[in-house]
């Protein structure tokens, strides 16, 4: 048996998945914010999963963002390179917000009477300009102990080329202070830039403690529970990695729940032969995107926790999952000047929508897809939790179609086009500003909200094929079934490729595939499992931004070749992202890129029994009345039960596909078949 | 046309995202460090006589810029008349009212065979000829001119124009790469334009950009309402303009409010100078604009032109913010920005509430150049802004250091990318302690950034203000003002009376040190709390001896306390203070 636990914000989500029988069942409790491996022990109880039975278990979970953005952390100190203790406070002195006078900026996690500098110099090329000061060093670390500090980073200049400084300067104060958590910038990140490694290696420290306790009750709650198994946890990049790796990397678990939905879109796309489709997640509180392009998730660029405005920068490799949008508790106002602004304010789950009860009182999105008659007050979350259809209706009447003068209906069908085009400019500004057309790609959408939405949203960026996977709600988990090992390593190595040999870019790859392999390796994978590629970051010499340019084997067959074929291939990436290239203009190599894949045998996605076009009558649910898109009076619409639908049913739109923790709306004008593995693919059109 | 409230707002959010997107090509596409790190551009799209729909930033300063230079170039292409797929181009300064640097592209939009809008983007290229010296006294020793020109007839490239730009710049394989990077911008903001007259009618687009823009008119008069009826003046000034040495530049400053309108008056602004601190008349503008946006709809989107009817600027022509041909515009961007803070200063007594105390205002620029030792190449380089004291407003401190208000969504260089590209080796880059203006609300705190250089080069600096500090408001005192100081290799420091070197000789060894400016503190120091005087001292923010003089505090350093020299003492000058 394998099992998936993923902790969100509000619920702990369980998939379970026997590969012998291809049974897949699904638990769900509350999240238990302090002991959190309580929720856990719970939600798999729910799933009725025996914790002898489980073999591998794969773990998602917020707790490292969570403890960032409410600055839940160690004491913390940080040590640098003499002169640049305030990097970390000055970072890059952008004002986003241009005209606002009340501008803030990011605050560090670590006040500056806790950063501290020891005598100590690299040059850009890594060589020793000063040694460093041991002495000072050793200082330091009494005096640290005397301030009772949990956790320490080290970030040294030009550490990224050369760490010898940190690794001595991280003996010398592990010595002196065992106890503590000591992190170097060399051990999370080996690119250039000091504040954004800095960020990166203080967030590192600073949550080290809290999840080494985390992991270390987890592992003991579990055992204790009977788990006899192995574990894993999923990373930021999508991939699995050893709970020892978190514990010493815990940076890397950051978006560790949100890459489960995108590993489960990669692996569904690749089961289905479709190369190009954009992951689309919306639940009660954000809307997030990411792209898959060639099969192939992206990495992204930049990641500042906490938005970019205020938000610190972590430089790791993180799956580029972009928030698009606020979720169903969006909420809903009438702007000055007479136009409805939906978010950014969210009522999120607590209190969540005014349907909900729990004393939210502003209408939501949530509220106008239930006046509009697109979920249905009896069957949400199966019944679980009743919505207040009467209360959602007066919210609206009263906060927003009274007061600009329109119809309920018309007002909630404003109030969702508006949340649907916002979400459209999100993801375009994904694909086309990398030079890619969203017509290209498949949206696959998940998340509570997601299916609700999707057709809409193809619309707004005429995409004409969606699916909607199976399990939505707990697609994130069923994701994290499929992972895969992975470990992405990138060292920055500034090198004019006029001035390299094929043998020697050959050499500095291996090298870094060797370093890469390694925690594979512990997590025992056999050699023979470990598949690696190479790309490199490059940009034209005097450029500042790179591309990342994938360099497959074939590239480097003859290392006399290989230059002008990496070259050839920058050139090419560089024509696809913007539109133009300069092949006679020289390149340079920015920074290395090595991936490493460790596959294991892992199950697909279960098939569904195969039925023919026309869905069982059991299926049907009847008719409800439903406001659609675009219409301001409600018509009688067939609305199915997801559950009873078998492989091959086709369901001609206007259509609800109801499955009580999700909702899909399939358009007028649109068609939809059900897949082999219970996927709804739909067709949608547009004027 | 009526427009429902829902399709209004999804073609508002269509607008700005236009301008989003071409901004994103540009800063993704664009050759140059100042465009791609300092996001020295902006991006805009222009309705059919040239008003502002929506801009993309950039920096905050280029407000009016593009508007302006739209309708120039729309005006001296008139006869001719203009065809789909033609791009017009020019760099005058004396229209967008800034240096040379910016080359401003301008695509007009057809849809059924008519223009409908204008998608323009300006950006600063990294030299366009001119003198290596950073002392010009007028615009031809700046560099290459080019009026209104049709870069692009019907979609094909004018190769003539684009032979005599790759003759005339130091750099043309960056310089045509910008080019390229500004043409798909503009691009983009056809395509996504056209886009959206396809899916909702060009005349419901126009009918939302009209509700957008007396929308955000209605409140930029709210809040001029909210400003008591007045004449209010404020007074403060420049070193010098770098030819004249020593001699101040006044800057004086009149707002008049009337009701919902507000008149800024710029006619008391020192007249042009001789030296390259000029600005055209559209800077004068920007600077007006940029401080009322502040005022009244500060983050509000799409920027377009209908939240500034209620704003009158008074500017005659030949003002250092208005100068003529053939003043020198090189460093155009300093004097409007202490107009834009003396703006607030002259408001501070009507709405002390609202206004924020005086900044560093100034980019702290160095430019070092000379022949790389490592590789024999000559180098050009300008480490850009290390970030300086922002003012305290009421109920919040200062921000240190931080980007100056002509510059928004600007970034410092990484010490560790400088020292790869240039043969320099940073010392130290810290915030300057002491350097904010103490108050009941302290100053931000302004950087020192001390630079060694590796090999012989030369130093050119234009930096500002560095006599006239930021101002305190409310009782609240002034910040230090920015200072530069240059260190020989034995430790000799040169003696330097301003903030403004011209090609200066180094030698390997030689040290730049760059001290920007805190902001002005805000409220009277005695009443700032004891417990954040003795937080600001924990963290070194303030020295025990400023403690000691400014706030009357004894700070115990082993025990991370203070106390009052005179007990009570501060309260009572507070209310003699009051009283």
């Amino acid at each position: 048996m394998r099992l998936a636990v993923d902790i969100g914000g509000t619920f702990t989500d369980v998939v379970a998945y026997d590969p012998r029988t291809g049974a897949v069942v699904e638990g769900k409790a509350p999240t238990t914010p302090e002991g959190r491996a309580e929720g856990i022990l719970q939600a798999v109880a729910a799933a009725g999963v025996l914790w002898p039975a489980v073999e591998f278990l794969i773990h998602g979970s917020t707790v490292v963002i969570n403890a960032l953005l409410e600055r839940k952390g160690a004491r913390t100190a940080l040590v640098t390179t003499e002169g640049f203790r305030d990097v970390y406070e000055i970072g890059r002195i952008n004002r986003p917000q241009s005209f606002f006078l009340g501008f803030r900026k990011p605050v560090p996690l670590v006040p500056r009477s806790w950063r501290f500098e020891v005598p100590e110099r690299l040059s850009a090329e890594g060589e020793v300009i000063r040694p460093l000061d041991r002495d000072a060093l050793v200082a330091l670390g009494q005096r640290l102990q005397r301030l009772g500090v949990e956790a320490v980073a080290v970030v040294f200049l030009h550490a990224y080329r050369n760490p010898v400084h940190e690794i001595e300067a991280k003996a010398i104060l592990q010595e002196v202070l065992p106890e503590a958590f000591i992190t170097c910038s060399h051990e999370v990140s080996r690119e250039y830039r000091e504040y954004e490694r800095t960020s990166t290696t203080a967030a590192n420290a600073f949550v080290g403690p809290v999840v080494r306790q985390y992991v270390q009750d987890l592992r003991r709650r579990m055992a204790g529970a009977g788990f006899e198994g192995r574990w894993a946890i999923l990373n930021s990049n999508g991939g699995l990695m050893q709970p020892e790796e978190a514990e010493s990397t815990p940076i890397a678990m950051m978006e560790s729940g949100p890459a489960g939905g995108v590993t489960g879109t990669q692996a569904l796309v690749h089961q289905l032969g479709i190369e190009y489709a954009i992951a689309f997640d919306m639940g009660g509180t954000t809307a997030k995107a990411a792209v898959i392009e060639a099969g192939v998730p992206r990495l992204a660029e930049d990641y500042f926790v906490g938005g970019y405005v205020e938000g610190l920068p972590i430089r790791i490799p993180v799956l580029d999952i972009v928030e698009v949008g606020t979720g169903g508790g969006s909420i809903a106002r009438v702007a000055p000047g007479g136009g409805i602004r939906v978010g950014p304010e969210s009522a999120g789950a607590q209190p969540g929508p005014v349907a909900y009860g729990l004393g939210g009182t502003e209408p939501t999105l949530t509220d106008a897809n239930l006046v509009l008659g697109r979920m249905d007050p009896e069957r949400f979350l199966q019944g679980r939790q009743r919505l207040d259809l009467q209360a959602a209706r007066l919210a609206l009447s009263e906060q927003i179609a009274g007061r600009l003068g329109l119809g309920l209906e018309e007002a909630a069908d404003g109030i969702v086009a508006i949340a649907v085009a916002q979400m459209g400019h999100g993801i375009r500004a994904l694909t086309t500003a990398r030079g890619l057309d969203p017509q290209d790609f498949t949206l696959v959408a998940y998340g509570g909200a997601g299916p609700l939405h999707a057709a809409l949203l193809a619309q707004e960026l005429y995409i004409p094929r969606v699916i909607v996977p199976p399990r939505p709600a707990v697609f994130s988990a069923l994701g994290m079934v499929m992972a895969d090992w992975r470990v992405d390593l990138v060292r920055t190595r500034i090198q004019p490729l006029a001035s390299l040999h094929g043998a020697e870019l050959i050499e500095q790859f291996a090298l870094l595939q060797a370093e890469a392999a390694e925690p594979l390796r512990r997590a025992s994978l056999a050699p023979e499992d470990l598949v690696g590629s190479w790309g490199a970051d490059m940009r034209y010499v005097g450029q500042e931004h790179t591309v990342t340019v994938r360099l497959p084997a074939e590239v480097f067959s003859d290392p006399a070749l290989a230059i002008p074929r990496v070259k050839q291939r920058f050139d090419q990436a560089h024509h696809l992202r913007y539109g133009y290239q300069a092949p006679e203009v020289p390149a340079e190599i920015v920074n290395l890129r090595v991936q490493i894949v460790g596959q294991v045998p892992k199950p697909g996605f279960p098939e569904l029994a195969v039925g023919d076009q026309h869905p069982p009558e059991e299926a049907r649910l009847g008719r409800r009345e439903v406001v659609l898109p675009g219409r301001s009076r409600a018509e009688a619409v067939a609305v199915w039960n997801r559950a009873a639908l078998m492989a091959g049913n086709r369901i001609r739109g206007p259509a609800l596909i109801d499955e009580g923790t999700s909702v899909t709306l399939l358009p007028e004008g649109g068609a939809l078949e059900v897949g082999r593995f219970g996927e709804l693919k739909m067709e949608v059109q547009w004027e | 046309m009526r427009v429902s409230p829902d399709r209004a707002e999804m073609i508002r959010q269509f607008l700005v995202s236009i301008t989003e997107e071409m901004k994103t090509n540009l800063m993704r596409t664009a050759y140059n460090l100042i465009i791609t790190e300092s996001l020295d551009f902006t991006v805009g799209l222009f309705d059919r006589q040239g008003n502002t729909v929506s801009i993309g930033l950039g920096l905050p300063m280029f407000i009016r810029g593009m508007a302006e230079t739209v309708k120039a170039q729309v005006e001296a292409v008139r006869e001719e008349g203009i065809l789909p797929g033609d791009i017009l181009l020019t760099n005058d300064a004396y229209v967008h009212g800034s240096h040379l640097n910016h080359f401003v592209f301008t695509l007009p939009i057809f849809w059924q065979g008519e223009v409908v809008a204008y998608a323009c983007t300006m950006a600063h290229w990294q030299d366009v000829g001119g003198s290596l010296r950073g002392r010009t006294a007028d615009i031809y020793s700046e560099g290459l001119q080019l009026p209104t020109v049709k870069i692009y007839r019907e979609g094909r490239l004018n190769r003539e124009i684009a032979a005599i730009i790759r003759a005339n710049v130091r750099f043309p394989e960056l310089a045509m790469g910008d080019f390229r990077a500004q043409v798909a911008s503009v691009r983009t903001g056809e395509a996504r334009y056209q886009d959206l007259c396809a899916r909702y009618g060009v005349a419901a687009v126009d009918a939302v950009i009209a509700a957008v823009m007396d929308a955000h008119e209605a409140k930029a008069r709210a809040v001029v309402a909210a400003i008591p009826d007045g004449e209010y003046w404020a007074e403060s000034f420049m070193d010098d303009d770098g030819v004249v040495e020593g001699q101040r530049i006044p800057i004086r400053v009149g707002v008049r409010v009337a009701g919902e309108e507000m008149t800024v008056d710029l006619s008391q602004v020192a007249p042009q100078v001789q030296g390259y601190y000029n600005a055209g008349a559209t800077a004068g503008r920007s600077a007006a604009q940029v401080a009322f946006k502040c005022l009244t709809t500060p983050t509000d989107w799409p920027i377009n032109d209908g939240a500034f009817r209620p704003l009158k600027v008074v500017l005659p022509q030949g003002r250092v913010v208005s100068a003529v041909r053939p003043a020198a515009m090189r460093w155009w961007m300093t004097v409007p920005m202490t107009v834009v803070d003396t703006i607030f200063r002259a408001l501070a007594p009507a709405i002390p509430e609202r206004v924020i105390a005086g900044h560093h205002a100034d980019l702290l620029s160095t430019n070092l150049f000379g022949v790389d030792p490592r590789t024999g190449r000559f180098f050009s380089s300008h480490f850009g802004s290390s970030g300086g004291g922002w003012g305290a407003k009421l109920g919040e401190d200062g921000v240190s250091a931080t980007i100056c208000i002509n510059d928004g969504d600007t970034h410092n260089r990484p010490v560790e990318m400088l020292e790869h590209r240039f043969p320099v080796v940073v010392r130290r880059y810290q915030l300057r302690p002491d350097s904010g203006g103490a108050g009941r609300w302290r100053g931000g705190l302004g950087t020192i950034r001390e630079t060694e250089v590796l090999g012989p080069a030369r130093l050119n600096t234009p930096i500002e203000r560095t006599q006239c500090a930021p101002w305190g408001v409310a009782g609240g005192q002034d910040g230090l003002p920015n200072r530069l100081r240059v260190i020989r290799a034995d430790g000799r420091e040169l003696p330097l009376t301003s903030g403004k070197v011209d090609s200066l000789e180094l030698e390997p060894g030689d040290r730049v040190v760059v001290e920007s400016g805190g902001g002005g503190g805000w409220g009277p120091p005695e009443e700032r709390p004891l417990e954040a005087v003795a937080e600001d001292l924990r963290r070194g923010y303030v020295s025990p001896e400023a403690a000691l003089r400014w706030y009357g505090v004894r700070f115990d350093p082993d025990r991370g306390t203070v106390e009052e020299v005179e007990a009570g003492g501060r309260a009572r000058r507070g209310s003699q203070r009051g009283g």
